[in-house]
């Protein structure tokens, strides 16, 4: 399987980078961290590469599996499975979220008379496709819209920065409230939400063409999708201030409809919109993909692009029936980031507890 | 390939939808806002939303040179109810097109509801996706806005251009008047500071200014003026900057782009003009003895353009003088503009905030009390001049008396 579906290094920094930026660039992070919401995020930086380091570790260990595999190598198949199942429908559940973010901010920013259900439907059926291709194929459109994404952006900040609507004392004070409230704003706020979502990567580095060097490219994109992240939260502030951050819904869409230089470059909306898109069809994407994988490992089911569509189906009925409206879905959100997702991260901790140990009982008995 | 078949079901089935015709709106059916004006209706906690529509015909027609004769660039509708954005669709009863606001750049508040209070008119604002944030505000002075909507401005379509491109002009060219957008008045209502804006008035008749006749004589019947700078206390305007006080207050706000100073030429009132050509302000806080002292440093520069009396700028003192007799005029100004608000209790010069960032301790305790204690604190005025050149002649023609 591995063979069939390489993943070059590049396409694997490349993914990384769409897949933390994903939501995370439009939508406000650090659930009120304001002024110092840019700090958090570096702050909580560390942490995601040490996770990503634990994720790589794993896949050393277990070049041939993925997450729900050697899970039920660690703990056993009667432990093992449950977990397993657990992580599947975490990764259905936050693809869902994904796309529902994706829907109502797009909704409430431009599409306003279509119905919810017609945006996922677009959306899902995408991503439905692209699953069903194949992850070579996933990765290969990821290493092109990364360009695309990039460029977006270089646009957009020199639009932001040239139309002079930065005012870079909306940043002070830093650490008006001191060290503590912002490094407990990376943990685990931030820390899990983008970082911990890496999680997604234990159903994909199995598949990397060249493994000696998929922890230097990891820890390559993480650290840049940061810098791109906190630089991108900065500027946000900068431009409308931390009472206005904390407030909106969409940060980056109010950040961009502020921009007018020289009277006639203005309404780079769908600059945002489009970078809103992009993003989550990655995240999601790979999210449906480990979801995909996850179940055809744990059900024994053989073709695994199948899967594609009871999957993809499954995210679209989660999307719109998880939440009645977008504050209960944010509500949601503080959920997965504060409670569901540090338990998974836990699991994965305990996990590396259990390997170690056993290998080192194993290697005593055999000696 | 069984596979692909469902999938191609997929592919045609999303072609219904994804050509993105379900937002489609036609221009033809679009009638484009160019301003609103809110009210307050008297004796009702109702608001007024007036709305001007530009029409495309007659705009289209005039450029022409024929065409859309007989027709008026803009018309005015307004509809009464309980909440803005209610009043705003309302008003589709009366007119024939769907209202679309993507243009929209100018909100007025009409006079009577701004010494009411203006707390609550933004939101509508924040929330929309098509109502732009940079909108311009403006408040009508002595007259509701539906009236200054409803005059016919020449050398513009619409009164609501005409005020938006007026009042960018003068406050670059003449800085007694701000161009303050939503955002930035949002900014000081959440804030504990309060806003701050410009005030339009209607100088002639303004019950001539709404016919066509108005724009068949020179000089009109009607006509718009950018006049005064209001200022709130707890978001209800309590008084108008006028003149000097006004154009300390945009030197204050670091909002200077060019403006003319007069000053004395020995006995000689107010006879030489300076022109400031760039101006820059910053505002910040000390704390002194438990007491927070404001600083404001200005440094500009500016053009001897003028002077009716023969005076001698190759003489450095002259110079010298000059530069101080521009640097004291400024300091005049902002301390006439900070008195003033002081006196109201109103911060419009965004200190609290300044305070927020540099003292986050104090401020924690000053917060509550901060009108109090701003119409109470101390402010240090420094101001740096420069006059760098005298225009194409050093020396004027004009032979001194005395020697």
């Amino acid at each position: 399987m591995s063979k069939m579906s390489a993943i070059s290094p590049t396409q694997l920094f490349a993914m990384i980078i769409l897949f933390e930026l994903g939501t995370a660039l439009v939508v406000p992070i650090g659930l009120g961290a304001g002024t110092n919401a840019w700090l958090s995020i570096l702050l909580a930086m560390p942490g995601g590469i040490i996770l990503y380091i634990l994720i790589v570790y794993f896949d050393k260990q277990y070049p041939t599996l993925i997450l729900s595999g050697y899970i039920r190598k660690i703990v056993g198949a009667y432990i093992g499975w449950p977990i397993s199942l657990l992580y599947l429908v975490f990764f259905i559940y936050n693809s869902a979220r994904n796309l529902r973010e994706a829907g109502d901010l797009l909704i409430t920013s431009s599409y306003d008379q279509t119905p919810v259900v017609f945006i996922h439907a677009v959306m899902i059926s995408a991503v439905i496709y692209v699953i069903h291709k194949g992850i070579k194929v996933l990765f290969r459109v990821g290493e092109i819209y990364i360009l695309i994404m990039l460029s977006l952006g270089i646009i957009s900040n020199i639009a932001v920065i040239f139309s002079g609507a930065i005012d870079i004392r909306n940043l002070l004070p830093i650490l008006g409230e001191g060290w503590i409230s912002t490094i407990r704003n990376a943990y685990p706020n931030i820390f899990m939400f983008p970082f911990g979502e890496l999680i997604c990567f234990t159903t994909i580095l199995t598949h990397l063409k060249q493994k000696k060097i998929a922890r230097k490219t990891g820890i390559l994109a993480i650290i840049a999708s940061t810098i791109l992240l906190s630089m991108t939260h900065a500027i946000e502030v900068a431009v409308i201030g931390a009472g206005v951050y904390n407030r909106t819904t969409f940060p980056l869409f109010t950040v961009i409809t502020t921009v007018e230089l020289a009277e006639y470059l203005q309404r780079l909306d769908s600059f945002v919109i489009l970078a809103l898109i992009i993003g989550v069809f990655f995240k999601m994407t790979i999210y449906a993909y480990a979801a995909s994988a996850i179940a055809a490992d744990i059900f024994s089911f053989q073709e695994q692009r199948k899967l594609a569509y009871p999957v993809g189906v499954i995210i679209f009925l989660v999307s719109v029936l998880s939440a009645w409206s977008f504050p209960e879905h944010n509500n949601e959100g503080a959920t997965v980031v504060n409670i569901v997702l540090p338990v998974l991260v836990a699991i994965l901790v305990l996990l590396l507890f259990i390997h170690l140990i056993k290998k080192r009982f194993m290697t005593d008995r055999t000696i | 390939m069984k596979t692909s078949r469902p999938f191609i079901f997929l592919m045609l089935f999303s072609l219904l939808f994804l050509p993105g015709c379900w937002n489609s709106r036609e221009l033809r059916d679009l009638a484009i806002v160019s301003g609103i004006g809110i009210d307050k209706v008297p004796d009702s906690n109702e608001y007024r939303v007036s709305l001007q529509i530009v029409n495309p015909n007659a705009v289209a027609g005039s450029k022409a040179g024929g065409g859309g004769q007989g027709m008026l660039p803009s018309i005015v509708y307004s509809s009464v109810d309980h909440t803005l954005f209610s009043a705003m669709r309302k008003t589709s009863q009366k007119v024939p097109r769907r209202l679309f606001y993507a243009h929209s750049q100018l909100f007025i508040i009409g006079e009577t509801l701004a010494k009411e209070g203006i707390n609550e008119l933004f939101d509508m604002y924040e929330r929309s996706h098509e109502l732009r944030l940079n909108t311009s505000v403006v408040i009508s002075r002595g007259i509701e806005a539906e009236a200054l909507l409803n005059v016919l401005p020449p050398l513009q379509t619409t009164s609501a251009v005409a005020i938006t491109n007026g009042l960018k002009v003068a406050s670059d060219t003449w800085a007694r008047s701000l161009d303050k957008d939503i955002t930035d008045i949002v900014k000081s209502l959440s804030g504990s500071g309060e806003p701050i804006i410009s005030g339009v008035r209607v100088v002639g008749d303004p019950n001539k200014g709404k016919k066509r006749s108005n724009l068949e004589q020179t000089p009109p019947l009607a006509n718009l003026e950018v006049k005064g700078i209001a200022i709130f206390t707890d978001g209800k305007l309590t008084d108008w900057l006028e003149g000097k006080a006004a154009r300390g207050a945009v030197w204050a706000l670091n909002n200077m782009k060019s403006t003319i100073v007069n000053m004395n030429c020995d006995d000689k009132k107010e006879k030489i003009s300076i022109e400031v050509i760039r101006s820059t302000t910053k505002l910040r806080t000390v704390m002194r003895n438990g007491k927070p002292v404001f600083l404001i440093q200005v440094k500009e520069e500016g053009n001897l353009s003028e002077a009716l009396c023969p005076i001698n700028p190759d003489k450095r003192e002259v110079m010298v003088k000059l530069q101080k007799q521009l640097a004291d005029e400024t300091k005049k100004e902002i301390e006439l503009a900070i008195k003033t608000t002081q006196q109201k209790k109103s911060d419009v010069f965004g200190f609290s905030t300044e305070m927020e960032r540099t003292h986050p301790k104090e401020w924690k305790k000053m917060k509550k009390n901060w009108p109090v204690i701003y119409s109470q604190s101390e402010v240090e005025i420094s101001v740096e001049a420069y006059i760098r050149r005298t225009g194409l002649r050093i020396k004027s023609y004009l032979k001194s008396g005395d020697g």
